[in-house]
């Protein structure tokens, strides 16, 4: 099924130097929704992202956007794609202002585009705007994190990907991150998330894809969505 | 390759004294004239960068200021010798000279931030000629200063040099790969991590500075002793640049490196003329591709040999950590009450934190929340002795904080982790747990270059305590692991370990459950529970509120610098103030976790 797919992942690895931390991982997102990868801290999240967004070699498998093969393509052609993603502890330029923030999130576009652009996160941002001339760095955490999802989404991705969005963050905010991901989603965005906190991820998710030790353990979307509390018990082993 | 695995397995220590030993017979086991003479010089130049290591690799300490030492050694040696004092005694007069000016430099250089050191040591350097010639009627100004007599002969020399060097690489090894070594470590990942385990960061760069100006002495002294004759122009820039040179291609966090770097530089600028002609520009070359091609130099490229060889390097990664199960007994921890009263804090007419009075006691947890930004890093760092409170007043047990300098706070026995948790390079994560001892027992200086019986005694005794801390976190089977490479999960609790491990009468955790996993959050959620069950005075900050509301106590929250509630977790979840602004909205009833009280206890 599901030929559609804006972003499909197939039997894909990759690891670091000497060592593999992903085999033959497959996870598909759809236009206008939420795929959620959950797993244990080293079951090979993060890696299977910075994957996906080029940042990694590729040991095997492919990596379709749009339906078309990016595998070979380096990461700032996926960018180019449509593809974008927001990595883990708000990596922002601190010592840059939120508009130069912003404006370096639109550096692959043409000028004119780029102050749409801007004008765009603006308005999806309001919190933004007020603190457009103010250091990055003194900005709260919560809003260190808006700052991260607007530049990535500045050149208009069609999938964006997002790293442990809610770490850091005050449960209020977390509900704001969460409702600006549900917000992208209706806009018909592809999201692709990576959360710890279980309960939150599933209220949103679409699709869901468990990892575990590198490997998918199971997966699968609506009625055929994987059994979560089972997963808890036994790769979080909660009780 | 079986061979050489099996030799990696003898002790450490065999091999490079089996080689310095060889080395040292070299003129009676057929080294021709020539080539005794050029590795005499090797030994010179090796006692000299081996030390500049310490400073340079080890502390992240960048100075010039061996070449000054250097002078300054071969000076006090010819013009002791001119007045007809013995080799030995002009010796140890040149090391302790330089000993001397490595205080004094060291002294004003190492106050001064970031280049301070360098730049004071720049000028030293500049300045050697101009001394000499200010002190011409001992120092021959311009012309140098030859000594007549009392030589040795060249194997003689050499012997001298030869044993020196040995003895120094075995003294600075020794210091190395001590906890002073590893104190030098923290220090250069992070000089607010060394001040949080109550090591005085200014008093170790002035003693990794002092003890490597002393070798350096040492090395002028030896070099009079080879040439008779010492003049200004022997100590230019040049020479201090060599220097580094030799030390980044050996690799500059190595203590052996020193002397396969320096053969380098040396056999080439005996060899190949064209090298003496353009030798600052090969220098600068070897800086270059020392830093690009292989960052950790020769040593780092034996070293990656070796692991290779044995697979040491190769990190697994803590997928199967197993979980906490049984909850052990553990040692009483001696924790003591903490009063904050009306505390304030000012940064630049910005109040971050304002009129907060909190009490946290012994055998409780005591948790902290609130929005982001609102102040309660700022309150740990002002218990920790980071910041100064603009008014109000922190007492620990018996003894008040304010006022207090952070590392002897910390030595106060008050213990922290970090929000992105700060764990050197380089260390396993027992050392890094250890040194949680370095600053209340630490061993001399002089036992620990010496090996003496004391040092064994120290480290096997925190060696014991870390093992046993790491157990009560459950990390102890990664005790040889290299800690740096770890995921964050596990590098979060080996900080849990190392906060642990010095006895602490005050535990502040800083967010410790973010970036964690379901798994692990229920695991840190036992051991922190354990800490308080154990007497442990606990403080938690943390935007798990689920885990707060189970561990905790009493939950203080805090916005925009005041305390906006306090209680028990039922209450704190019941507070229609703290649900608008720091939860979004009021949990259902149901939502609300029961404090099972006390977690971990049957």
């Amino acid at each position: 099924m599901s030929s559609d797919a804006l972003l499909r992942v197939e039997s894909l690895s990759a690891g670091y130097r000497d060592l593999q931390a992903i085999w033959e991982v497959d996870l598909t997102v759809q236009a206008g929704q939420v795929t959620v990868l959950l797993g244990r801290n080293g079951a090979g999240k993060s890696t299977t992202l910075l994957t996906i967004a080029g940042l990694l070699r590729t040991l095997g498998g492919r990596v379709e956007l749009g339906g078309e093969d990016i595998s070979a393509r380096p990461a700032r052609l996926r960018t180019k794609m449509g593809l974008a993603l927001v990595r883990e502890n708000k990596r922002i330029f601190r010592q840059r202002t939120v508009e130069e923030n912003l404006l370096i999130g639109g550096f692959i576009m043409r000028r004119a585009e780029r102050q749409k652009a801007l004008r765009r996160a603006y308005e999806q941002f309001p919190i933004l705007l007020e603190r457009r001339h103010q250091l990055a760095g003194a900005l709260s955490g919560g809003q260190q994190q808006m700052l991260a999802i607007a530049q990535a989404l500045m050149p208009q991705p069609r999938v964006i990907m997002l790293d442990e969005p809610s770490a850091g963050l005050a449960p209020a905010i977390v509900k704001d991150v969460f409702a600006t991901l549900t917000r992208l989603r209706d806009e018909g965005v592809g999201v692709l998330l990576v959360e710890q906190l279980v309960d939150q991820a599933m209220a949103v998710a679409d699709r869901i894809v468990l990892l575990d030790q590198g490997r998918v353990v199971s997966a699968g979307a609506g009625a055929g969505m994987p059994d979560i509390d089972k997963f808890r018990g036994v790769y979080l082993g909660r009780k | 390759m079986r061979t050489l695995a099996i030799a990696r397995q003898l002790p450490s220590w065999l091999w490079p004294l089996i080689a310095g030993l060889a080395l040292v017979a070299g003129p009676w086991i057929g080294l021709n004239a020539v080539w005794t003479r050029q590795l005499t010089l090797i030994a010179i130049y090796t006692i000299l960068v081996a030390s500049l290591n310490l400073t340079f690799g080890y502390a992240g300490l960048f100075s010039l200021g061996q070449v000054a030492m250097y002078a300054l050694g071969a000076y006090v040696t010819a013009i002791l010798m001119v007045h007809g004092w013995p080799i030995i005694p002009s010796l140890v007069a040149a090391m302790f000279a330089a000993g001397v000016l490595g205080v004094i430099t060291g002294l004003p250089g190492l106050r001064l931030a970031g280049w301070g050191l360098g730049m004071t040591s720049f000028f030293l350097v500049i300045l050697t000629p101009d001394i000499a010639q200010v002190f011409q009627s001992q120092t021959g100004g311009l012309f140098g200063l030859a000594i007549f007599g009392n030589a040795l002969s060249a194997k003689g020399v050499y012997l001298a040099c030869a044993i020196s060097m040995v003895v120094v690489l075995g003294l600075l090894r020794n210091l190395v790969s001590s906890s002073f070594g590893n104190s030098l470590r923290v220090l250069r990942q992070s000089p607010v991590l060394a001040t949080s385990l109550g090591l005085n960061v200014h008093g170790l760069k002035l003693k990794s500075f002092i003890l490597s100006s002393i070798p350096a002495g040492l090395a002028g002294g030896l070099y009079v002793i080879l040439d008779h004759y010492v003049s200004p122009d022997s100590f230019d820039l040049t020479l201090g640049v060599l220097f580094i040179a030799a030390s980044v291609l050996g690799g500059t966090e190595s203590i052996y490196g020193a002397f396969f770097g320096v053969a380098v530089i040396q056999f080439l600028t005996w060899r190949v003329t064209a090298f003496q002609q353009y030798s600052l520009v090969a220098y600068g070359l070897f800086l270059v591709l020392g830093g690009v091609l292989f960052s950790r130099g020769i040593a780092g490229i034996a070293r990656d040999f070796g692991n290779r060889i044995t697979r040491k390097a190769i990190v697994v990664p803590d997928r199967l950590a197993p979980r906490l199960t049984t909850p052990d007994a553990i040692a009483p921890i001696p924790g003591q009450l903490l009063q904050l009263t009306e505390v304030t804090k000012d940064f630049q007419g910005n109040r971050a934190v304002d009129d907060v009075s909190l009490t946290a006691g012994p055998g409780q947890v005591t948790g902290l929340v609130g929005p982001n930004g609102s102040g309660k890093t700022t309150l740990l760092n002002l218990i920790s002795g980071l910041y100064q409170p603009t008014a109000g007043d922190i007492v620990l047990g018996e003894q008040r904080l304010r006022g207090v300098a952070p590392h002897r706070v910390a030595r106060g026995g008050v213990a922290r982790t970090f929000q992105t948790p700060i764990i050197p390079a380089g260390m396993t994560c027992l050392e890094v747990v250890a040194s949680a001892g370095y600053a209340n027992d630490a061993p001399g200086i002089l036992a620990t270059m010496l090996r003496l019986p004391a040092c064994g005694r120290a480290n096997r005794s925190r060696r014991t305590s870390a093992l046993e801390t790491m157990r009560l976190v459950g990390i102890e089977h990664l005790a040889e692991q290299p800690a740096s490479g770890l995921p964050l999960g596990s590098r979060r609790r080996v900080e849990v370990a190392r906060a642990l491990a010095g006895q602490p009468r005050l535990v502040l955790l800083d967010e410790p459950a973010s970036g964690l996993d379901e798994g692990e959050v229920d695991d840190l959620a036992l051991v922190i529970r354990r800490v308080a069950d154990a007497g442990g005075t606990v403080i938690l900050v943390e935007h798990n509120f689920r885990m707060v509301c189970e561990v905790s106590d009493r939950i203080y929250v805090l916005e925009s610098g005041r305390l906006l509630a306090q209680g028990t977790p039922d209450e704190i979840q019941r507070d229609e103030a703290v649900a608008a602004s720091y939860l979004g909205q009021l949990p259902d009833a149901e939502e609300i976790i029961p404090h099972p009280n006390p977690v971990g206890s049957e």
